[in-house]
């Protein structure tokens, strides 16, 4: 039963990515089915957090003029005429321009005695009966909660320390040394052996039990306080449940059942020696002491003033304590509305208008975050419409090479500055190239998939050493044994003492050097580090026998080792094959059946397993046909298919920082958080490939025999760039591919120091690289800060646009789009992760603490899966405050993405109702569409689901915001 | 005599006719507490006799009732005078220049606290901390000073309170029971100092609360006086070094 309630509410829980592979996300990605208002609403009392920010931010903002006044008054007109009450028009501007933001300090007794009509209004809506009032109170508390608040105990800290401590345990994924036994039962069933439960129930069955002796009111919203009270373990684990490959979930099977069964469990466990064991008597116990029970709530909800409290302390009169509080609260919120009519000059003397005042003062300040946020997007919506409509086609000539970017906000300033020197045009594509591949790293064990988060990739890539590595296998070996040794001497239980005298020193270099010296600490420690030697990726398919060969291969291999670790003896190829024959066969031999049955159960050495593992291979590398087709489309995808230069250079990024759990935060989204230079190292080495362009030809496009493509790696933290494979450049135009070096070392240096004049206290730019490597630094990049739009059209509608590193930018030419196809891709791929890297920073924004993931100074690793503030607590999901703050004041300007796409109005429509997340998020207003119509003239825009047109350059100019 | 001026400086917690949490009773307390400890100064020996046992166990009891009483309140006006009937056991270990100059360091520190209150009272209508959390962040400079304040009464180096009653232990003749009442008025101090410091301190702000901090001057005033204990507090451990 408790799992359909759970059912019901999971989606409020957002999906937490492990942070080696961050994902940004949208914290409250189940409210998408409701408009962007609404939700907000509901999900700000449900996580208690805010979600627009403070009304003097906007104030700044409008008084630097970055919230346009016309567009304010348009907007704040509106919303007047929705409730009728549009004759306040100047009173309402004055208040949220100028009172709202000391709202607070208006609730004083004002000089003149409030309107009786203003505390008669008041006196309705505050003094209640206490039983409302009481279910109020308890409305948003946990059990162990209310009971801490009444009783003055701290039930609550044991109850989550005690569950932290076992799923932080449970969940872990290498950090500790000892690993919590039974893990691979399942979470419930270890848990029931970490605390000794002598029960058969499973986790629905004990989870029901529990919450029936609780017997809270609604089960439901019960189960989903309790989830949302430590929501980052909740969201890690709700993301393990879903996503079933998962390594660790394989292994530790955990779901939010047994966790709602864990913690109801150390609830139920801590309450038990209370006077109050559930709802049932809590009643009871409230019938007989109501006024004591409400007073006691208000003063742990920090709502009862200091001196309530002195008299609650003095034992006086608990009535009279509760009625003197609730009517001076009367009083006070009468006196503001008095006290802000005093400040507008208004003069209300009759009941009507004082009354409605009031009202209009109350809906004023529930809407008016949302007034803000839309009238500045609405502002910026203004100044960039214009200039895309108005920008016209450019035709690049002498083209030397053309340099396809990462849709990434960072890559902005690069492109720029590229442009500039001449030569080159560039273009913007989500950073995996329209590559998805499941990414097997040289001298790695684990698949990476390097493609955005809601694709499962198809293919899986190898890399491979080119040659012999053999320098790299010594230091490597080296490296690993002393690593081994390390950690062995760290993680015993008595080693420690002696070896912090022994080798305590050898720590102080590594500290001090990188401390001090990090440039040069990080050039010697190079020189230890083993270098990776050239490789080569599996790009072809297998055939048939090859397939057969590895499959067999990797099975001799696994009953080779079964063998030893299960029978403590050796045996050669030719006996593991003979066993394995017999297993595929399913013929007698002379093999025990026992043998058999343990590779079986232990290994999964069976023919299933081996048909498995037949099917992965085929999985290896891609067809020709395949192949043509991934250039084919990526080309098409960016809109390059004719003057195609002799140079493409597809250009990658990931990020680098020192002692940053984070890091993965920076590099590429659309890679799952990693590095995309495998993606573009693969689709470079096919675009080569003569094969693939005589194919191409036939398909239309055409790319000259001279062509290259090279790949190369953008460093988003010290804007350096790197090419690989270039040995496939002929001699003759090596001397061209130099000028590119050059110039590319130009547009770094240049967009460094661009770069530098925000990031606080990187001088000129020179410093810059140093910032990757100290260790101390908490902001190596601002990375996605200020994001604020996408751009899905050509590069020359944004070339003369200052767009200030903001915009991501999609090359997209509607005109060879011809069934939509490219566009749906778009809008089902970049458009979507757009969408999360947005509403991560909007709210890691509007409340760091509580959505964000609080100060980095504070953090740990905890079971490497993510990070916590102190020593215990929730998983922090979001950003941390040094990404979108700096000094206090935030850095990130949370707005939703403004998505500006250039095509035809018919086209767009078509293709967002074929693609039903991105209509969603279009008509929910979770993202701001503008579609820039250059063929009519004309851009349009969703006003409450509905398109409309939004400016004509046709000569009437007008604009509908 | 000398009894008579231990009780008046806190063996027995007057606080229990003078309960109300006004400043007007707290500074009779204070005052009170003062005129015991200039009684004190005129004769200072206390004879070994039948009452002395009596005196201290009074006034230890005095101390842990104070101490229980304190971990229930939230008001520091209140605090600052529990402060004084935590220490007077001291009165029986110390030697009396080192007690002199040790009680003198908490009455100064209290009678601090006293002035945060009424500052407490000015901006928040109660001295009472419960709700007011967050100064760090809201209130920079009523937060220095009530960590300063509270330092110097959770014995914190390098303020008098501490030094002095290292002092006492270095230069003292204590006995088990001396350790005991010391090994007390440390954890009794420093237990109660913390638990104001973290509750109001630290941690996010209360929304529901206007918070104002104080002017410069009222800054300067206390920094001084903290100035004045930390000179004194060097002095003792100079000598206690020597």
């Amino acid at each position: 039963m408790i799992q359909n309630y759970l059912n019901n509410v999971k989606k409020y829980i957002p999906h937490y990515w492990p942070m080696t592979t961050f994902v940004h996300h949208n914290p409250f990605h189940g409210f998408e089915d409701m408009p962007f208002k609404e939700a907000l609403k509901k999900a700000s009392k449900l996580y208690k957090a805010k979600v627009y920010m403070e009304p003097s931010y906007y104030i700044e903002l409008y008084k630097e003029g970055a919230v346009k006044k016309d567009v304010l008054e348009k907007n704040l007109f509106e919303f007047l005429k929705s409730i009728s009450l549009e004759k306040y028009f100047p009173e309402a501007k004055k208040f949220i321009t100028e009172l709202s933001q000391d709202w607070k300090y208006y609730k004083i007794k004002s000089p003149q005695k409030p309107d009786i009509n203003l505390i008669e209004y008041f006196n309705q809506k505050i003094i209640k009966k206490e039983e409302l009032l009481f279910e109020e109170l308890i409305e948003d508390m946990l059990f162990c909660e209310i009971l801490d608040a009444l009783f003055e105990t701290n039930i609550t800290d044991i109850v989550e320390k005690e569950i932290v401590e076992f799923v932080a345990r449970f969940l872990d994924e290498g950090q500790t040394t000892m690993s919590m036994p039974e893990r691979e039962k399942g979470m419930f069933e270890a848990f029931k052996y970490y605390e000794g439960l002598n029960t058969s129930l499973n986790a629905e069955e004990y989870a029901d039990t529990i919450i029936h002796e609780i017997s809270p009111k609604n089960i439901e919203q019960y189960i989903l306080r309790h989830l949302i009270k430590d929501f980052g373990w909740a969201a890690f684990i709700r993301y393990r449940e879903d996503n079933k490959d998962y390594y660790f979930q394989q292994i530790h099977p955990a779901s939010l059942l047994d966790y709602i069964a864990i913690r109801l469990h150390y609830e139920s466990k801590y309450i038990k020696d209370s006077s109050i064991v559930n709802f049932n008597e809590l009643y009871n116990a409230f019938s007989k002491n109501k006024t004591l029970f409400v007073l006691k709530l208000l003063k742990a909800k920090n709502t009862l003033p200091s001196k309530y409290i002195d008299r609650l302390e003095n034992k006086e009169s608990l009535n009279s304590i509760l009625t003197d509080y609730l009517v001076e609260e009367v009083i006070l919120e009468a006196c503001r509305i008095q006290n802000i009519a005093n400040e507008l000059l208004l003069h209300l003397d009759r009941q009507k208008d004082i009354l409605e005042f009031a009202y209009l003062i109350e809906r004023l300040k529930e809407e008016e975050g949302y007034i803000w946020l839309k009238s500045l997007e609405d502002s910026y919506i203004k100044e960039y419409t214009i200039d895309f409509l108005q920008s016209n086609d450019r035709i690049p000539k002498d083209i030397l090479a053309s340099a396809v970017f990462c849709i990434d906000v960072r890559s902005e300033a690069i492109r720029r500055h590229i442009e500039r020197l001449g030569s080159y045009n560039t273009f913007g594509v989500a950073g995996f190239f329209g590559t998805p591949i499941a990414y097997v790293e040289f001298d790695k064990a684990h698949e990476l998939n390097l493609c955005p988060v809601f694709i499962k990739p198809s293919k899986i890539i190898f890399e491979l050493p080119e040659g012999e590595h053999y320098d790299y296998k010594t230091k490597h070996n080296i490296n690993h044994t002393f690593k081994k040794i390390l950690d062995s001497l760290k993680n015993n239980p008595y080693t420690p003492f002696f070896m912090v005298e022994a080798m305590g020193w050898l720590f102080g270099v590594n500290l001090f050097g990188k401390t001090l010296f990090p440039d040069f600490t990080l050039k010697i420690l190079s020189f230890v580090k083993a270098k990776k030697p050239k490789t080569v990726f599996t790009i072809d398919s297998l055939t048939e026998e090859e397939i057969n060969f590895y499959a067999e291969k990797f099975f001799i291999q696994k009953i080779k080792e079964a063998y030893h670790l299960e029978f403590k003896k050796s045996i050669n190829d030719k006996k593991a094959k003979e066993i394995l024959e017999s297993i595929l066969n399913g013929k007698a031999s002379n093999i025990d059946n026992k043998v058999l049955e343990i590779l079986s159960a232990k290994y999964n050495i069976t023919k299933e397993g081996f048909e498995f593992e037949k099917q992965r291979l085929s999985n290896v590398g891609y067809t020709k046909e395949e192949q043509v087709n991934l250039v084919e489309n990526f080309l098409r995808l960016i809109g390059l298919t004719e003057n195609i230069p002799k140079f493409v250079l597809l250009i990658a990024h990931e990020s680098t920082s020192d002692n940053n759990p984070f890091e993965s935060a920076l590099d590429c989204g659309a890679c799952g958080g990693n590095s995309g230079l495998p993606n573009v190292r693969i689709l470079a080495n096919i675009a080569n490939r003569d094969y693939v362009r005589k194919e191409l030809l036939k398909r239309g496009i055409s790319i000259p025999s001279d062509t290259i493509f090279i790949p190369g790696l953008h460093n988003t933290t010290t804007d350096e760039i790197t090419f690989y494979d270039t040995e496939v450049i002929p001699k003759a135009d090596k001397v061209l591919f130099e000028k590119i070096e050059r110039d590319f070392k130009i547009a770094s240096q240049k967009t460094r120091e661009e770069r530098a004049k925000t990031l606080p206290y990187a001088g000129s730019g020179d410093r810059i690289p140093i910032r990757a490597i100290d260790w101390s630094e908490t902001r190596p990049e601002w990375g996605l800060s200020r994001n604020m739009g996408v751009y899905v059209g050509k590069r020359s509608s944004t070339q003369n646009v200052i767009l200030k590193n903001r915009f991501f930018m999609q090359s997209y030419n509607w005109e060879i789009d011809k069934d939509n196809k490219i566009l749906k891709t778009i809008l089902s791929g970049p458009f979507i992760i757009g969408e999360w890297i947005n509403m991560e920073h909007y709210f890691s924004t509007t409340d760091n603490e509580r959505l964000g993931a609080g100060s980095k100074v504070y953090h740990n690793v905890v079971g490497k899966v993510g990070v916590w503030t102190g020593n215990y607590g929730d998983l922090r999901t979001g950003l941390p405050y040094q990404t979108v703050y700096h000094d206090g004041m935030p850095y990130h300007e949370p707005i939703r993405l403004l998505t500006f796409i250039e095509a035809p109005v018919e086209k767009v429509l078509e293709a967002a109702q074929q693609t039903e997340e991105a209509l969603k998020l279009v008509v929910n207003e979770w993202v701001r569409l503008i579609i820039i119509d250059k063929v009519k003239g004309i851009a349009y825009t969703f006003k409450d689901g509905n398109l409309e047109v939004l400016l004509d350059s046709r000569g009437i100019n007008q604009f509908v915001i | 005599m000398v009894y008579f001026a231990i009780v008046l400086m806190g063996a027995i917690p007057y606080y229990l006719f003078l309960k109300s949490p006004k400043p007007k009773n707290t500074l009779m307390i204070f005052l009170i507490s003062i005129i015991g400890f200039l009684m004190y100064s005129i004769s200072p020996s206390i004879s070994k006799n039948m009452y002395y046992d009596i005196f201290l166990l009074m006034a230890f009891a005095t101390s842990v009732l104070t101490f229980y009483l304190s971990y229930k309140t939230t008001n520091l006006m209140k605090l600052s005078y529990h402060f004084l009937f935590l220490n007077t056991v001291s009165v029986f270990i110390l030697p009396y220049k080192v007690f002199s100059v040790y009680y003198s360091s908490v009455v100064i520190a209290s009678a601090l606290l006293y002035v945060i209150a009424l500052k407490y009272i000015e901006i928040f209508e109660s001295a009472n901390f419960y709700s007011v959390k967050g100064l760090a962040l809201t209130s920079p400079k009523l937060a220095l000073m009530i960590r300063l304040t509270l330092m110097a009464l959770g014995l914190y180096p390098p303020f008098s309170n501490s030094f002095s009653l290292l002092l006492g232990i270095l230069k003292g003749d204590l006995n088990k029971i001396g350790y005991l009442v010391i090994g007390w008025i440390f954890f009794a101090n420093f237990f109660m100092a913390f638990r104001i410091m973290k509750n109001t301190i630290f941690g996010a702000p209360n929304e529901n609360v206007i918070y104002k901090d104080i002017s410069g001057k009222s800054a300067l005033a206390m920094t001084i006086v903290l100035l004045m204990l930390t000179l004194l507090g060097l002095s003792s451990f100079l000598e206690a070094l020597i």
